[in-house]
């Protein structure tokens, strides 16, 4: 990548390090290739006369951080002097799903029955609460 | 959509069962930094079904719990703006 003859500076390649920007945008093919259908809808499971398909929400992020330096002996007089030089990065992701709704389809007809997470919609409720008395109370207190 | 965004609907593979085929859509939302990684969101969107005599309709998909979420910070918020409008009223009078 970086060239500088006069310094005598290598570049990556000759450094022995792999190309970074290709291994991100190989790691950044396979985390979008995430985004279809299939990852948001299940295996159709079939029983008699009955075909159920669930469907989840799917939410997945993904970075990358990396970065290289270079650098001459301290103190070095002579411009030719070999120099050292490394390279690091890092990444991280994750993927997060949730069950929204199941789709059943019969001889009756094609329905679909949603999929309530009571847990989450306590928490949320709670939270809300307490934030309303606390506002409450310093409204009253206020006056 | 351009290489920052992209937000596309999707049709699933259709699935045929008596006298009705189901095809599932989803939308997908893509957002990219590029060379510094990315975020996906995809979501059930709704179903379409035909019947055997040519017949179509659209069932969507309710997220129950997301509507509930939102309905909570919703509230949440009405009352901390109702809050802070009413003290601002008190302090002026």
């Amino acid at each position: 990548m970086t060239e500088d003859k006069d310094l005598n500076i290598k570049n990556d390649e000759e450094m022995g390090f792999d190309d970074p920007a290709k291994t991100i945008q190989e790691t950044m093919d396979t985390f979008l290739s995430a985004a279809n259908v299939e990852a948001v809808y299940g295996e159709p499971i079939e029983k008699d006369d009955t075909l159920i398909i669930p469907s989840a929400e799917v939410l997945s992020f993904a970075g990358f951080g990396l970065g290289t330096g270079y650098g001459i002996e301290a103190g070095s007089e002579e411009e030719d002097k070999s120099v050292g030089g490394g390279g690091g990065g890092g990444g991280g992701g994750r993927v997060l799903s949730r069950p929204v709704a199941v789709i059943i389809a019969s001889p009756d007809g094609v329905r679909v029955e949603p999929i309530v997470d009571p847990t989450k919609i306590a928490l949320a409720f709670f939270t809300t609460l307490g934030f309303m008395v606390g506002m409450i109370a310093r409204m009253k207190r206020g006056k | 959509m351009s290489e920052f965004m992209n937000v596309e609907i999707q049709a699933g593979e259709s699935v045929s069962i008596g006298e009705h085929t189901v095809t599932p859509f989803a939308q997908s939302v893509q957002i990219r930094f590029p060379g510094m990684g990315g975020f996906i969101w995809n979501r059930p969107v709704s179903v379409l079904v035909q019947n055997k005599d040519g017949e179509e309709e659209v069932l969507p998909i309710i997220d129950v719990t997301r509507q509930a979420l939102f309905g909570f910070i919703g509230l949440g918020l009405f009352m901390f703006a109702l809050t802070w409008i009413l003290k601002r009223i008190s302090r002026k009078t």
